[in-house]
């Protein structure tokens, strides 16, 4: 059978050279519908639809044709669950481990000595969903006249900023950097770079200026603030509203997603670039169907009753997945695993550059942190609310990650009430009021307000139980629960007295999302001012942090500059170390595997994939190849 | 009479301009704009890449403007028929409210139907026969109906449904009629959903209809004028519609008025939980998110609709009652 094939294979080239066809032409399958469409003459036969070398995806298990995804969005807003679904196609993609970064959209990569010159090569022959080329002149026209027009109102890959991208040849992109980045092709892949692919130029460039006059005007009238804002709504990443935007995704939109309407539905795109190892065109899946929910139970309820075919999107809580588990049999589906980026359940943020002298020299005090670490007793937290799953944990890499640090995530992690009450004493916090809470030397009780946003109900529940142990040490825990617009209104500008988020950054993401490990984000919310030194230089508000924290910022910028793998890994290292040392937030426990859901039709279901943003699970496992048993 | 009515109208205006700034006041109250709140949700959902272009929009939708400026902004265009441009949704205000009032309306107005058929009724035998096991019954089982949260009872509708059927119900339609056009198969489609919703609030506000006009007609039934017509040999159910329960509505009738806002607000948690596709989500979500247009033209539709209905229970009340129409004409 396998030798039959090969002949078939061999056979098939050597016409196809004679005709002057591209390779294997001859041995591509399709979906019967479309081969339907051949038939009658709408469509151009598969080889032709397909690029010259098409990328090969090699699947589990070869598939059968046909069947909806069924799955879920939940409000007006998410796009999210899109992008990682049918909108994972960038330039260069994370292979599934989140290890290593391989070719996607272009065929081939190179980069220069000094990561200042990029070279892509884009496969020929490659066309949008519309049936027309797909050329590195739509990618020049993403990055140039697009991500780097500063009108622009969305989100852009940070390492495209400032770059200049030409176009030698239609199948040739080179991207020239300002200064030495070696982090953009982490970039690409990440969940953002897909929007260089997302813009054709035929289609996008009716909403930009510099090809259409109106389209100002045109903004305007449509209700818009301007063109930026137009081209968001119509091509961008985040806001892709627009069904009629030619694609090079395995599904092309059919719905407006505009919060009105429900389900959005997604059907296969003839043109899609990739095949399985037996030449047959890929996606396996005719449609997909997402139903707009309003609350999060409804997706439960759908997710129990079988009608979501794939899905871990907004679900995947401890919380939840009891009652997912119990009613496997009677809704026909199953469990699968997700190992979750997060590298802790709470991280809690003492505000480094809180604008109260008294409070604030306290918390710069990394004994005073140290203290009520060990004031913490996380073995009872993951006991009550993660079933015994976790282990106790600071802000550091996971265990699987390459960067892991045992030493970084286990210090200070053993709960010594009496420990953390000597040491509270020894920074000088020796007088109590009547409730046996310390007071400050100026006298106000040492209480500790944390804002927690509603929608991640978990961290409050954690916040419950550390108050207790706190009290115990004399500090008081005043948890405050907000709506999330409210809890970023005051970290934002910097009025909060402490923050308590997710611990992001622990996988594959540490290196680009390194906000617990140095002051270098908006989310670092234990020292925004000092972080603006890394992400908004310009800001007259930021602070001139400690000359070690001032050093490790220097050190996170040369990673990026670095070109090899190494030596950016070798830097990172340093980065952690000064972390380590710092301590600048208190971590709580590891979170367990996490969990998603799949029908027992669905095939090709991933198993035991790393979970988090910049990698859009399950965007990277190739969703083309996920196929309904009949 | 039309002088009432004028005179009513005139107030109504002024009305009308007092609720137009209070709610433009109540939403600004909170901290952020709904650009502040789209960066914690991109944020939420990991995106956190957006601080360059905030500014900007902020400055492009005038939200950098003093609160007095945008207030007025938004009135001038209100009174153009510009209802604003809602940012959550990208889409003018107006054309999400044209979208989805027609739902609303139907299925409040179905809602109220069986509240109120479902109710007087009842109310009506709960007080001719005091009591009564019937009386009784239905007593408990009108209170188990307020007393349930109706989110709750929806859960519970939900849940009954999925052990019975193992299927999820919610919204209004089934996937293959949810984008349709009108058709029988989707009229059926939706009678078999919207019983769900239908049921949900009308037991939520049987209750008080069932206890008001019991009550009511409890006062009624022994008053001089009912035991003249019963003893003069009137038929008993004739006597009881035409005289003691026409009385006992008039509470009811007063409170009228309140249905028509419920068209956006009565049942949000329902909603949610339902997954309607009707306004009232998207209330709860311009809010959430600060989306000042959206948010002020649903409530002030609200604000609008209470003193429509109010004048609407007025007339009613007259009709009913001889008495509030000899009032009007002195007025």
């Amino acid at each position: 059978m396998l030798r039959n094939r090969l002949m078939g294979c061999a056979a098939g080239t050597s016409l196809a050279l004679l005709l002057g066809l591209p390779a294997f032409a001859a041995d591509y399958n399709e979906a019967p519908d479309l081969a339907a469409q051949v038939e009658a003459g709408q469509l151009p036969p598969v080889a032709e639809r397909l690029p010259a070398t098409p990328m090969t995806v090699e699947a589990p298990e070869v598939g059968v044709y046909g069947g909806t995804w069924r799955s879920a969005l939940k409000g007006n807003n998410d796009e999210g669950w899109i992008r990682r679904s049918a909108g994972y196609d960038p330039l260069v993609k994370f292979d599934f481990e989140w290890n290593s970064i391989e070719p996607n959209v272009a065929e081939s990569f190179e980069v220069n000595d000094e990561a200042t010159r990029y070279t892509f090569h884009l496969r020929k022959g490659h066309k949008w969903s519309d049936g027309t080329p797909f050329t590195s002149d739509d990618l020049v026209f993403a990055i140039m006249d697009v991500i780097n027009n500063a009108d622009y109102t969305g989100t852009r890959p940070k390492a495209l900023l400032g770059v200049t991208a030409t176009a030698p040849d239609p199948e040739t992109l080179v991207i020239e950097m300002p200064a030495p980045n070696g982090m953009l092709l982490t970039e690409l892949a990440s969940v953002n770079g897909t929007q260089v692919v997302q813009f054709q130029k035929a289609y996008c460039s009716q909403f930009h200026p510099a090809y259409n006059p109106d389209a100002n005007e045109n903004a305007k009238a449509a209700g818009l603030a301007g063109w930026g804002e137009m081209m968001r709504q119509h091509c961008g990443v985040g806001r892709a509203r627009d069904a009629d935007r030619p694609t090079l995704y395995a599904w092309d939109q059919v719905d407006n997603y505009d919060g009105i309407k429900s389900p959005i539905r997604f059907t296969r795109n003839p043109y899609y670039f990739k095949v399985d190892q037996e030449g047959n065109q890929l996606p396996y899946l005719d449609d997909l169907s997402m139903t707009q929910v309003e609350d999060v139970n409804s997706i439960v309820l759908m997710g129990i009753a079988g009608e979501i075919d794939m899905t871990n999107r907004h679900i995947d809580s401890v919380a939840n997945k009891p009652v997912f588990f119990d009613n496997q049999e009677k809704g026909g589906y199953q469990l699968y695993s997700t190992v979750p980026a997060d590298m802790n359940t709470l991280i809690f943020q003492l505000n480094l550059n809180y604008e109260d002298d008294g409070f604030r020299e306290l918390f710069q005090n990394k004994d005073f942190r140290i203290a009520l670490s060990h004031g913490i007793d996380r073995q009872e937290i993951i006991d009550t609310l993660y079933v015994g799953l976790g282990e106790p944990y600071q802000a550091a890499p996971r265990p699987e990650s390459r960067f892991y640090d045992e030493e970084m995530a286990k210090q200070y992690t053993e709960y010594d009430p009496d420990l953390a009450n000597q040491m509270l004493d020894d920074i000088g916090l020796t007088e109590r009021n009547g409730d046996g809470i310390r007071l400050l030397p100026d006298g106000r009780p040492l209480s500790i307000r944390v804002d927690v946003t509603t929608d991640l109900g978990q961290m409050l529940d954690i916040l419950e139980l550390v108050r207790p142990q706190w009290k115990e040490i004399g500090v008081d825990l005043d948890a405050r629960k907000g709506e999330r617009s409210y809890v970023y209104e005051l970290k934002d500008n910097n009025r909060h007295m402490a923050h308590a988020w997710k611990g992001d950054g622990g996988l594959g993401d540490a290196q680009i999302d390194a906000r617990y490990y140095v002051p270098s984000d908006e989310e670092s919310a234990y020292a925004l001012m000092w972080a603006k030194n890394f992400f908004q230089p310009d800001a007259n508000d930021k602070q001139e942090p400690p000359a070690a924290v001032a050093a490790q910022i220097e050190t996170y910028k040369e990673m990026f500059r670095s070109p090899t793998d190494e030596k950016r890994a070798e830097l990172f290292r340093k980065v952690l170390e000064t972390a380590k040392d710092q301590f600048y937030t208190i971590g709580v426990s590891l979170p367990p595997l996490s969990f998603g859901i799949a029908t027992n039709e669905m095939q090709n279901v991933p198993e035991k994939q790393p979970q988090s943003w910049i990698y859009p699970t399950p965007g990277p496992m190739n969703t083309s190849i996920l196929f309904k048993r009949q | 009479m039309i002088r009432f009515i004028l005179n009513r109208l005139v107030t109504m205006l002024v009305m009308v301009f007092a609720l137009s700034f209070v709610c433009f006041f109540i939403i600004q109250l909170p901290p952020g704009d709904v650009i502040s709140a789209y960066a914690a949700e991109l944020a939420a959902s990991g995106d956190g890449n957006v601080a360059q272009t905030l500014d900007m929009l902020r400055e492009r939708y005038g939200l950098d403007q003093p609160f007095i400026v945008q207030y007025f902004q938004w009135v001038r265009n209100l009174l153009v028929g510009d209802l604003g441009y809602s940012f959550n949704l990208s889409k003018p205000v107006s054309e999400i409210i044209q979208s989805r009032l027609g739902i609303s309306l139907l299925v409040e107005s179905l809602a109220v139907v069986a509240l109120w058929g479902i109710a007087i009724p009842i109310g009506i035998y709960s007080a001719v026969r005091r009591y009564s096991v019937g009386d009784m019954f239905a007593t408990v089982f009108g209170f188990i109906g307020l007393a349930v949260p109706n989110f709750l009872f929806a859960l519970l509708i939900m849940y009954i449904i999925y052990v019975f059927t193992g299927s999820a119900t919610q919204g209004l339609f089934s996937q293959e009629y949810a984008n349709a056009h009108w058709s029988i198969g989707r009229i059926i489609d939706f009678l078999g959903h919207v019983w769900i919703p239908v049921l949900v609030i009308a037991t939520g506000g049987a209750a008080h209809v069932i206890r008001t006009l019991r009550a009511n007609l409890l006062d009624e039934l022994h008053k001089p004028y009912v035991v003249t017509a019963r003893a003069k040999g009137m038929k008993e159910r004739d006597l009881i519609m035409r005289y003691p329960v026409r009385v006992a509505m008039i509470p009811l009738v007063a409170t009228v008025g309140w249905v028509l806002p419920t068209i956006i607000s009565s049942s949000i948690v329902t909603a949610i939980v339902l997954n309607l596709p009707t306004l009232s989500p998207i209330l709860l979500r311009s809010l959430l998110s600060q989306d000042m247009h959206l948010a002020g033209a649903l409530i002030l539709f609200m604000g609008i609709l209470t003193l429509v209905g109010t004048l609407v229970s007025d007339l009613l009340l007259a009709w009913i009652d001889p008495r509030i129409r000899a009032g009007m004409a002195d007025g």
